[in-house]
């Protein structure tokens, strides 16, 4: 059956992984980004380059190189948490590298969402965090930010080891 | 009659700090397997050293 997204929660490490694999990812330090609104679009865009035939007046494409996709979270500001700290610098920063984590949480459910818990269904994906910018304040408006993370391989999935 | 087979290894991690900006923040820190420590030591991420007091 076809899940939708709710209770799904995001972490984020402040380095890279040496191999993009589930065990380069789990080796790293996650810390949650609470008050998640918006998860990043993870995947791959691929470059086509269309070849003209004068002779039949059809176009054909020939496949060229991917690349990850360039996509934006966001979240209602949380006083104080680590996470949106970490997330925050990383977009601020110069190099920007940053790893995320996507679980779909199956633990006690509490206010930031269901706990992870060994085995737990994980997307992981690393990058370049970049552009954050706070919520333009109106009448109708809250606080939080968005920030931008341009994937830099490809996504791997896995479940949380032990 | 069968025999009872051994318990599995259990995962020996090792802990690492990052020691170079092309892998993220200095100072992070991984606790890959062993059987991949490898290549993060070949990446520039080092074992934590541990303290006289805390030595095992």
């Amino acid at each position: 059956m076809t899940q939708n997204h709710i209770g799904k929660t995001i972490y984020v490490a402040k380095a890279l992984p040496a191999t993009n694999d589930a065990a380069g990812f789990a080796a790293l330090t996650w810390v949650q980004v609470k008050g998640l609104i918006t998860l990043p679009q993870l995947g791959t865009t691929h470059q086509m380059t269309d070849i003209p035939d004068l002779a039949t007046g059809f176009d054909s494409a020939s496949k060229g190189a991917g690349k990850g996709v360039d996509t934006t979270m966001s979240f209602r500001e949380v006083d104080a948490d680590p996470g949106q700290a970490d997330l925050i610098e990383q977009a601020d920063d110069n190099d920007g590298l940053l790893s995320v984590r996507i679980v779909s949480g199956t633990g006690v459910v509490g206010p930031d969402g269901p706990a992870p818990v060994t085995g737990d269904k994980v997307e992981y994906a690393q990058g370049i965090a970049h552009s954050h910018q706070p919520n333009q304040g109106d009448s109708s408006s809250f606080e939080g930010f968005s920030a931008g993370f341009r994937q830099n391989a490809k996504t791997v999935k896995g479940t949380l080891p032990a | 009659m069968s025999k009872n087979k051994p318990a599995p290894a259990p995962v020996k991690r090792v802990e690492l700090v990052n020691t170079d900006k092309r892998n993220g923040r200095v100072g992070q820190t991984a606790a890959p397997l062993e059987t991949e420590l490898d290549a993060w030591l070949g990446k520039g991420w080092k074992r934590v050293e541990k303290s006289a007091g805390n030595a095992e």
